[in-house]
């Protein structure tokens, strides 16, 4: 199922949006209008819906696939909020070779691991506040949202992904003059608390594509393109800590429960990789990929993962 | 007022106002009422202290806390910075985040495993802001935005909280140092208004037992500020005077644990107190659930 988190237009000042599924001819099916006032899985919002366990999710799965797609809403027509507000964002960074390449990295011992608030969750579509005063390096970088569906508390790699909800994109929006910080001539420490955690710091959507829909992330590309020019190129193949091992890492230390998203970490070609000042190393690239400098005001952001979609937003300089 | 969440005897869960040796239970869900800010808490309050024998109460003994907030994010301070080196470290301060789901009752066990080491923890305070507070709040204001203050046990692996390098790049592993499961116990409960006087509150642990300086907490809570909103949103801890240290071993930076610090395994107990704010006092076993909520 492709879900959503949505508006319509007499929805306009309502404090609830609605939970939906995108079906036959692009139509959205508002998941509370197929079953009976007994009460549905995915009244309260999609993180209840997350949280219904797979009894839960197969029993709205039989419902949408009964509907008839003519009484759903253009999806076009609807204002798409972020799917959920994340229990916790984990974060995996340092996991595609050439994004350790273009910032002088080694590959470490362990996967980094490190949080990112979701107060900074953003809906598709909302500009993303550049605030002069904090930054002027604002980045961006695409990565594949794992949303974790059932308990996981040291899991082995070969089941990791039974705990899986399902998959979307978060744009790990990035201010580097606070994320990299000049140690010496050479090297640099790392601030994961400053340099990914404020304001508007992650885009996220722009829906949910449940599990058993998306049943390989091994192979899907990801790209992200600032005003239509490529910044970002790669594969999921290409990761270095997949998807499995992943969950079996941060398993170890904390159960991820219902609503933790993991973002796997972004390939090469943020900005980042062409600032010399923090040390990075902007080698040429055959892929198509150009790179640029930091976002500028205004520029459009699209993040694409395939067999998810893109999620789209606009950078803006805003005090 | 203090304000408090709790599971009875019957386990069914409520919140309240503690009114002597009972708790006034509120009309209203505690977190929603955070939420919608100071006047509505204060009132939810006074209606449950009003009726009198008619509202429904419970015996503050006998019942289990929980935690009082339930903060989107957990914000904290980074290690303290070495006063002793040569060169100028104040530029390398920071924040770290700890997952909500680490948040926990003032007496649930931590669920230890093996993964974590040696465990460590500092008493804090927890504030809480006012609605709206925002962005880019003035250290000379930011104390007049606190809603309420609630005490922290604030957990750390010795073993895991260290450097890790990256060729050229080096970051503090807060992520497996700082967030597993269990690490930020809460409670028993939130005190606000006239029940919360910062400046009278001493935090003790197994460390030691000192005065909060309210400039640091100011100092803070404007630092985190300047990147996220401040509001009920986010739980700030802030108040010790001891935890990890950054230090400089020749040129290398280094998380240094002294000797002062505590240190918890398997089977021991996490004590902490605070002037106004309780007591935490929590047991360290083996594999307690996690549920996590929606």
């Amino acid at each position: 199922m492709r879900l959503v988190t949505y508006r319509t237009a007499e929805d306009e000042g309502s404090a609830d949006a609605r939970v939906g599924a995108v079906v036959e001819g692009d139509r959205v099916i508002e998941l509370a209008t197929l079953h009976g006032a007994g009460g549905h899985p995915a009244r309260g919002g999609m993180r209840r819906l997350i949280t219904a366990g797979p009894e839960g999710w197969a029993t709205v799965r039989d419902a949408v696939a009964q509907a008839d797609p003519s009484d759903g809403v253009p999806l076009r027509e609807v204002h798409l909020d972020a799917p959920f507000t994340p229990a916790t964002i984990i974060c995996g960074g340092a996991n595609f070779a050439d994004h350790l390449d273009e910032t002088h990295r080694e590959k470490p011992d362990h996967v980094e691991f490190f949080l990112k608030s979701a107060t900074g969750v953003i809906a598709p579509g909302v500009d993303v506040r550049m605030d002069p005063a904090l930054s002027t390096k604002y980045d961006y970088e695409v990565e594949l949202a794992v949303v974790i569906g059932v308990p996981a508390r040291d899991v082995p790699p070969e089941r990791a992904f039974d705990h899986v909800f399902g998959y979307t994109i978060i744009n790990d929006v990035s201010i580097r003059d606070q994320q990299v910080i000049p140690w010496d001539l050479k090297r640099f420490q790392l601030r994961f608390g400053e340099g990914k955690s404020y304001r508007d710091s992650a885009p996220f959507g722009p829906w949910v594509v449940t599990a058993d829909e998306l049943t390989d992330v091994t192979q899907l590309g990801l790209r992200t393109r600032v005003d239509g020019v490529l910044r970002q190129n790669n594969s999921m193949r290409n990761i270095i800590w997949d998807v499995p091992a992943l969950i079996a890492y941060y398993s170890t230390y904390m159960t991820l429960t219902p609503g933790f998203v993991i973002a796997c970490g972004t390939p090469g070609g943020p900005a980042l990789g062409s600032d010399v000042e923090l040390g990075a190393d902007p080698y040429g690239r055959t892929d198509g990929v150009q790179r640029g400098a930091y976002v500028r005001d205004g520029a459009l952001v699209e993040c694409e993962i395939d067999s998810i979609g893109t999620l789209t937003n606009r950078y803006v300089i805003a005090p | 007022m203090r304000y408090m969440r709790f599971r009875t005897p019957d386990d069914e869960v409520h919140c309240g106002v503690i009114d002597g040796d009972d708790v006034a239970q509120l009309d209203a869900d505690l977190t929603s009422l955070i939420r919608a800010g100071e006047d509505a808490l204060e009132a939810a309050g006074r209606r449950a202290l009003t009726k009198g024998g008619a509202g429904a109460r419970a015996t503050l003994a006998g019942l289990r806390p929980l935690p009082p907030l339930e903060p989107v994010t957990v914000v904290a301070p980074g290690p303290r910075i070495d006063p002793s080196a040569v060169r100028d470290l104040s530029g390398y301060r920071e924040f770290y985040l700890k997952s909500a789901h680490t948040v926990q009752g003032a007496t649930d066990p931590i669920p230890y495993r093996d993964a974590v080491g040696t465990l460590t923890y500092r008493a804090q305070l927890g504030l809480v802001m006012r609605p709206g507070t925002g962005r880019h709040v003035p250290v000379g204001s930011v104390l007049d935005a606190v809603l309420g203050a609630v005490l922290a046990a604030e957990l750390m692996s010795i073993d895991l909280l260290r450097v890790g390098w990256e060729g050229t790049m080096w970051h503090t592993r807060f992520g497996e140092g700082a967030s597993f499961d269990g690490s930020c116990p809460l409670g028993p409960w939130l005190a606000t208004g006239e029940d919360l006087n910062l400046a009278s509150v001493v935090l003790a642990d197994a460390s030691c037992e000192a005065p909060v300086d309210a400039a640091t907490v100011a100092d803070e809570l404007a630092y985190v500020s300047r990147w996220m909103a401040l509001g009920p949103q986010l739980l700030v801890l802030a108040g010790s005077t001891h935890g990890p240290l950054l230090r400089l071993d020749g040129a290398e930076p280094l998380i240094e644990f002294g000797a002062e610090e505590p240190r918890v395994v398997a089977q021991g107990v996490i004590a902490a107190e605070g002037t106004g704010l309780g007591t935490i006092e929590a047991p360290v076993g083996p594999g307690a659930a996690v549920a996590g909520r929606v």
